[in-house]
């Protein structure tokens, strides 16, 4: 495969991605919630828009993409997926393969793909934030499962590779970026990408456990639920008050009407 | 969301002591199988599941689709939920291959899934993922899961249009109610609600409660997966009717009733 036509491919891509309508970019995003992920972004000569892309300015989002590909193998990834809610984000890709370093005006020349991986998430939550990798590498060097926020990975012939990559933003919401590749001025691609800041009320944990109203003190309140299966101890589980009442949240979801 | 078939390597990784724990577990198996009783192989401790190995495995979601879940094996209602208060791992049987994650939140709300099976310290769960009906194991002696009790429960008869909340089997309630056409049917089994949801977007209903089943027909529906959800209407054009894309339409005095039930109520759908 030359080298001249998989630059000629790299135009074709970007023109059928957009009319694929899969990669508009979100005009709604502009204004963005506090809260956001996305599972891929690249700009240079390759240009993918955050997708797909969801914030919390209309409460709980979450949208998944079951597969994007770019023909000549310039991009390849499936089930991505982001979603993001108060004072959470998350962001996960799978069976990525982005092999742009075929692109000749990059000056690039890889004998392995620029990434490859089985699976790529960042998450954060309340503020902190993690991410992970697995069975993953940057120009064939293999990436650790978890690294230190802000690791940077030596490949020669990238300008930087960094590794959960960990940004404190100016709205002191945080982001992290499980895997940010910079080529020569030329290109970026962000993979698996989650900004959060704490959540508005509270501290993250919603209103889980209390219960509706018969059991104020934790749990174990006689009653009826003895008679779970007998299992020895009853030790599966914590305790078994009445299940709570559930508090509507913000989201947006498209049911079937 | 399908990832279950991107890490073969699992059986090989998990070596040893996958292979101590196989007996106990295939006879935990064979005596759920009877449904007996399975206190002896209660102990049987998850094997270890590797950071690079959970990364692997796709969050359990309504976006989510699953390959190789366990079906739901039906049966009567343990009257009992369970919320994660960290992701857990969902195991295609007591101390089986790993496929799935199940996230602390569905959609804002904090997860909670209805237990359909109890063997010793592991429970098995209906998940909100596609295919309708999946279910998964996890361990519940952990003390990142949340117990409750759930004495509630709707049934939904989609021939005569009605929609019944039980407590404790008895029933508190019914009204007539709006499903989805001949085209874009109502799926039929055992769903449950997986959140609630103050709709902030679509303005036909102030709450959404989007159900774990999703329709056969709609692989997508608007922007979302194709969930079922219970909601009202603006009119009362859906009364008694077959006319939706495969949602059950409720007037708003049932919804006020619905909005009441725990995450995780069972949603029998005949």
């Amino acid at each position: 495969m030359s080298k001249k036509r998989l630059a000629m491919a790299g135009v074709g891509a970007l023109s059928a991605v957009l009319t694929a309508g899969v990669l508009i970019a979100p005009a709604a995003s502009a204004t963005g919630g506090e809260n956001s992920a996305f599972a891929i972004a690249a700009d240079g000569l390759l240009k993918v828009a955050k997708t797909p892309f969801v914030d919390d300015t209309n409460g709980a989002s979450e949208e998944s993409v079951a597969h994007l590909d770019v023909p000549e193998n310039l991009l390849d990834v499936r089930a991505l997926n982001a979603r993001a809610g108060d004072g959470y984000a998350k962001a996960s890709i799978a069976d990525v393969r982005v092999d742009i370093s075929a692109l000749p005006d990059l000056g690039l020349n890889l004998a392995k793909p620029l990434v490859a991986a089985e699976a790529i998430e960042a998450s954060c939550d309340n503020g902190v934030a993690s991410s992970s990798v697995a069975a993953a590498s940057v120009a064939g060097i293999a990436l650790d499962v978890t690294a230190p926020a802000n690791t940077a990975v030596e490949v020669p012939g990238l300008a930087s590779v960094t590794l959960n990559k960990q940004v404190t933003n100016e709205d002191g919401s945080t982001t992290v970026t499980a895997l940010s590749v910079e080529v020569n001025n030329l290109q970026t691609l962000d993979l698996a990408s989650a900004t959060c800041s704490k959540a508005g009320d509270d501290d993250g944990e919603e209103p889980t456990t209390p219960p509706t109203d018969d059991n104020g003190d934790d749990g174990d309140n006689g009653g009826d639920h003895g008679d779970d299966n007998g299992s020895d101890d009853g030790g599966s589980g914590s305790q078994s008050g009445h299940a709570p009442t559930p508090t509507p949240v913000k989201a947006h979801l498209d049911v079937t009407g | 969301m399908d990832r279950s078939g991107t890490s073969p390597a699992h059986g090989r990784k998990r070596s040893t002591r996958l292979f101590a724990l196989a007996g106990a577990a295939l006879l935990a198996l064979t005596v759920s199988a009877c449904g007996g009783e399975a206190e002896e192989q209660a102990a049987v401790e998850p094997a270890a599941v590797s950071q690079e190995d959970l990364t692997k495995l796709p969050d359990a979601t309504t976006f989510g689709t699953v390959e190789g879940a366990p079906s739901d094996p039906g049966g009567e209602s343990t009257g009992r939920v369970v919320h994660p208060k960290k992701d857990l791992v969902v195991y295609k049987a007591v101390n089986g291959e790993p496929f799935a994650k199940l996230p602390t939140r569905q959609m804002g709300s904090p997860t909670w899934v209805p237990v359909v099976a109890e063997q010793g310290e592991w429970v098995q769960v209906l998940l909100p993922t596609r295919p309708n009906g999946a279910s998964g194991w996890i361990h519940a002696s952990d003390a990142d899961l949340e117990s409750a009790e759930n004495t509630f429960a709707v049934n939904v008869d989609r021939e005569n249009f009605e929609i019944e909340i039980t407590e404790n089997g008895e029933s508190i309630g019914t009204w007539t109610i709006g499903i989805g056409t001949n085209e874009h049917p109502t799926p039929e089994g055992r769903a449950y609600i997986i959140a609630s949801i103050e709709e902030t977007v679509n303005d036909y209903s102030p709450i959404v409660l989007p159900l774990s089943y999703h329709s056969d027909s709609h692989e997508t529906f608007g922007g979302g997966p194709g969930t079922v959800g219970i909601h009202t209407w603006p009119d009362d054009s859906f009364v008694g009717q077959a006319n939706s894309d495969g949602c059950i339409r409720v007037t708003q005095e049932a919804l006020d009733e619905l909005v009441k039930l725990p995450l995780g109520t069972i949603v029998n759908i005949v």
